[in-house]
């Protein structure tokens, strides 16, 4: 994972530990949201679609992390990666619209 | 992936993006990685964000209680909604951005996130403040803070 620029070899370095805290925020960030649907599916009287979003979303916190994990480590070793960077943008991406739909549909 | 009637492009030559289904892995060459982290972090950021907007919505529903009827879906919907765009945005601006990277041009200097975030927001923030003084006018007063404990003079 690393490039010839200006005759220096640049490696991922320290930027890829920064990507990698920031997969690591952002699968504290699902985890999160999963726990708060939780309590608002419960206040709002839907517990069990509440419980689902929140597992469904804890379980993906966890895949999150681990692709984070995975990432750090493919750049230091200079190994293909599980999902292409597209793949697992797009994922966290119709994860976050997804949650949003949930919360929606409980919170209405 | 060849388009018709034009030349393919020589080894190393960067290409042109076609459209926006094509995955930024399949035009260009391969960009400086610490500008790809970067580019990462910065979609992670806004990612972040909208989570944040989302899990604000949810809150509001949960925690917020006014007299008004509807006052907390007024507050919690857009909230939601707006982190559900900002969240679909921010993908895009990452595929140009990763396009641009590969492309060698200049990256596109977009203020479209920023702007909906900051117009969204403070428009929820006004809605919100007319809400709670709204629900404090039609309410009565607010409930006055405990009186601190008196002592008796000795």
């Amino acid at each position: 994972m690393s490039v010839e620029r200006s005759g220096v070899r640049v490696g991922g370095g320290r930027a890829a530990e920064r990507t990698a805290l920031a997969w690591n925020r952002s699968a504290l960030a699902v985890g999160t949201t999963g726990g708060l649907l939780v309590k608002a599916g419960a206040d709002e009287g839907s517990l069990l679609t509440g419980l689902l979003a929140g597992a469904t979303l804890l379980a993906l916190a966890l895949a999150v992390w681990l692709y984070g994990r995975g990432a750090y480590r493919r750049a230091d070793s200079g190994r293909a990666g599980l999902f292409a960077p597209s793949v697992a943008h797009a994922g966290l991406t119709a994860i976050s619209v997804a949650t949003g739909l949930l919360a929606a549909v409980i919170v209405v | 992936m060849s388009s018709g009637g034009g030349s393919d492009p020589l080894p190393g030559q960067a290409t042109e993006p076609r459209d926006d289904d094509t995955s930024p892995g399949d035009v260009g060459r391969e960009p400086d990685p610490r500008f790809s982290f970067a580019n990462e972090r910065t979609f992670l950021a806004w990612n972040r964000t909208a989570l944040s907007l989302i899990a604000a919505g949810a809150a509001a529903a949960a925690f917020l209680r006014v007299g008004l009827g509807g006052a907390r879906l007024i507050v919690a919907l857009p909230l939601i909604l707006l982190g559900s765009v900002l969240s679909f945005a921010s993908y895009r601006e990452w595929k140009h951005n990763e396009h641009a990277l590969r492309l060698d041009r200049p990256l596109p200097y977009r203020t479209r996130l920023s702007r909906l975030l900051g117009w969204g927001v403070a428009v929820i923030a006004v809605v919100t403040a007319v809400l709670a003084v709204a629900d404090v006018l039609l309410s009565g007063a607010p409930p006055s803070p405990p009186a601190a404990p008196v002592r008796a003079p000795r």
